[in-house]
């Protein structure tokens, strides 16, 4: 058992965490900068030492009042974002460094090192130099180099952060098959490492853990600003009437109630509406029954294709993604009053 | 990309600069007895100077790195006033007269001062012995070990040596493993440097050790001694000393490029 607990603070940077990782789950910390998510990761590798508290694995206490394990005995991997192949090693050398460590002997070292870096699809650079590897590649075979020593967790601060999007697919890709079965805190900012590595997320913010669970409990019916940008939606909260959402006196929105977390008939609920599910007009348009709400323009912010135009609706912001085009053609600006029209079926209705 | 230029005039004092640095040494050149060199450093003293000073550098090159090392190691690892104090001693005798710390070295070490004093009761008597020049040869040129290799240690090496540990790596596998290899082109430019250094060593020999052929004097001893009575043969050995010191020179700069390349 490597279930991770960490019930610690360091005072110096304001972090208090109550956190517990079950054996065997990649974990995700999510939250914004400064909300203590890498302190997390140093004080659970033996880099920082709480100033109160402890930090378990298993049943073994890494830190507390009384004793603090060096860090080269708490069999904790640490993978940041840059690699850190040690550049006076060959890849083999460096990925046979932590059975070296641990006393195996150099053949030994060299077949473990072997099978790692063929699990992370690197087996044909074992002779080269770490200044002769691409980013993409030097954080691979980091990866193998951290699973060499067995490590009991696996910690990962942003190690896809200083890639290109391709290149991280890739390292995302083998992250994903080597992490599967082992405990692992796994900083990031990016949702798609949730959905395809993680398997549970913690929220920090200002230094504590102010929310966890399974990935998609969150991410589908997220509760906090917070989790709604990540997982691309905005929330709009308001009172269950009549198997819809009141979001403002008399104003309702329809949705698909999910069946995970229903609205309670009377109580208090969110609707999480992807940005591409709203349209903007400048009339008010007939037609079928729909989500038609009166709206004024925030802001317009280009992203790519599109442009997402943050709307003003009953005193709540919703974000809508419309093409650059109609932008032009519907000659959006900031103050406008609009109607905001959202598609039903794309609405997702759920209690908190 | 293209650089904005310096303003052309730069050239006139940089290239006055330079003839100042090399019209000297190549003055030398031109004054050696090409024809009789071989016959001149054949001679007892020289080849006694030349063998000494190769002996004694050897000697006090490997106690700068046995002593230096450590202290460059724990010196990159101090913060605070103490450390301050430390970095400040350890580069003094970089900037001391020569002169001076051989006289300190005799005011401590000496027959009669109260150090020497002990060792004698052991014995030991350091002063106008060889040994002697290899002490006045390690104070004068130890600093340049350990400035060197401090700086080198102390820059952004960090992150490795905390990969190595969690890795597994012990402290004292990480120092042989991450650590010293890492700082390995350093380590190498500032024992050439302390090499050269000692190998230049006259104020404090001649104040500490004096100048006995065979036992201290060293080859810039012998040539102060000859540059009179015997140009010629000052200025064979001042050549091959030269040489010497370009070859030094020469090969710290080279390890300064195999570090540029890895880092």
């Amino acid at each position: 058992m490597t279930q991770v607990t960490v019930e610690a603070a360091f005072v110096d940077r304001g972090v208090s965490i109550d956190l517990s990782v079950p054996s065997g789950s990649v974990t995700a910390i999510v939250g914004p900068n400064g909300a203590g998510k890498t302190t997390l990761l140093h004080l659970v590798a033996g880099l920082l030492h709480p100033t109160s508290g402890s930090v378990q694995v298993g049943d073994r206490t890494l830190s507390d009042a009384s004793r603090v394990v060096p860090t080269h005995r708490r069999r904790v991997a640490l993978l940041t974002q840059r690699s850190s192949l040690f550049p006076h090693l060959t890849v083999l050398e460096n990925v046979a460094f932590a059975p070296r460590s641990a006393g195996a002997s150099r053949s030994a070292a060299r077949e473990r090192a072997l099978e790692e870096l063929a699990a992370a699809g690197c087996a044909d650079l074992a002779s080269r130099q770490a200044h002769e590897l691409s980013g993409g590649e030097a954080q691979r075979v980091a990866i193998a180099r951290a699973l060499a020593g067995d490590p009991l967790v696996v910690l990962l601060d942003e190690p896809m952060a200083g890639l290109d999007v391709s290149v991280a697919a890739e390292v995302r890709h083998v992250l994903a098959e080597r992490l599967r079965g082992r405990t692992a805190l796994f900083v990031t900012h990016e949702v798609l490492d949730l959905w395809t590595v993680a398997d549970r997320v913690a929220v920090m913010d200002a230094g504590q853990v102010v929310e966890s669970g399974a990935v998609e409990d969150l991410l589908t019916r997220p509760t906090s600003t917070f989790l709604a940008q990540l997982s691309g939606l905005t929330l709009l909260s308001g009172v269950e009437r009549d198997g819809e959402l009141e979001i403002a006196p008399g104003l309702l929105l329809q949705g698909l109630s999910d069946p995970g977390q229903p609205l309670i008939p009377g109580g208090r609920g969110l609707a999480g509406i992807p940005p591409e599910a709203v349209a903007v007009h400048l009339e008010l348009p007939g037609g079928s029954p729909r989500n038609v709400l009166s709206a004024v323009i925030v802001s317009l912010e280009p992203r790519g294709a599109v442009v997402r135009v943050r709307l003003e609706v009953a005193s709540q912001l919703l974000a809508a993604d419309i093409t650059t085009q109609s932008v032009a053609r519907l000659g959006l600006h900031p103050g406008q009053a609009v109607w905001a029209v959202v598609k039903a079926v794309q609405v997702r209705l759920y209690g908190r | 990309m293209i650089r904005p230029a310096l303003p052309r005039w730069l050239a006139v004092p940089a290239g006055l600069a330079a003839l100042f640095l090399a019209v000297p040494l190549l003055a030398m050149f031109g004054r050696v007895d090409w024809l009789h060199l071989p016959s001149l450093l054949a001679s007892p003293a020289a080849i006694d100077a030349l063998w000494l000073s190769l002996r004694t550098c050897t000697a006090s090159t490997v106690l700068c790195l046995v002593l230096g090392l450590p202290l460059a190691l724990v010196l990159s690892r101090s913060r605070g006033r103490w450390a301050t104090a430390g970095r400040i001693l350890a580069s003094l005798p970089m900037v001391l007269p020569p002169v001076v710390a051989g006289l300190a070295l005799l005011v401590a070490l000496g027959r009669r001062a109260w150090l020497g004093r002990h060792l004698s009761a052991f014995g030991v008597d350091l002063a106008f012995t060889t040994a002697a020049v290899v002490v006045a040869q390690t104070f004068v040129a130890m600093p340049y070990l350990v400035v060197s290799v401090e700086g080198a240690l102390r820059s952004a090496q960090e992150h490795y040596e905390i990969v190595a540990a969690t890795l597994g790596a012990s402290p004292i596998t990480v120092l042989r493993r991450v650590v010293l290899p890492l700082a390995a082109p350093a380590i190498a430019s500032g024992t050439a440097l302390a090499f050269a250094r000692a190998l230049g060593e006259f104020g404090a020999t001649l104040t500490f050790a004096g100048s006995l052929q065979g036992t201290t004097q060293t080859l810039p001893l012998e040539i102060y001694l000859a540059r009179e009575s015997d140009t010629d043969t000052a200025i064979a050995l001042s050549v091959v000393l030269l040489i010497i010191a370009t070859g030094l020179i020469a090969a710290t700069s080279v390890f300064s490029r195999v570090k540029g390349a890895t880092s």
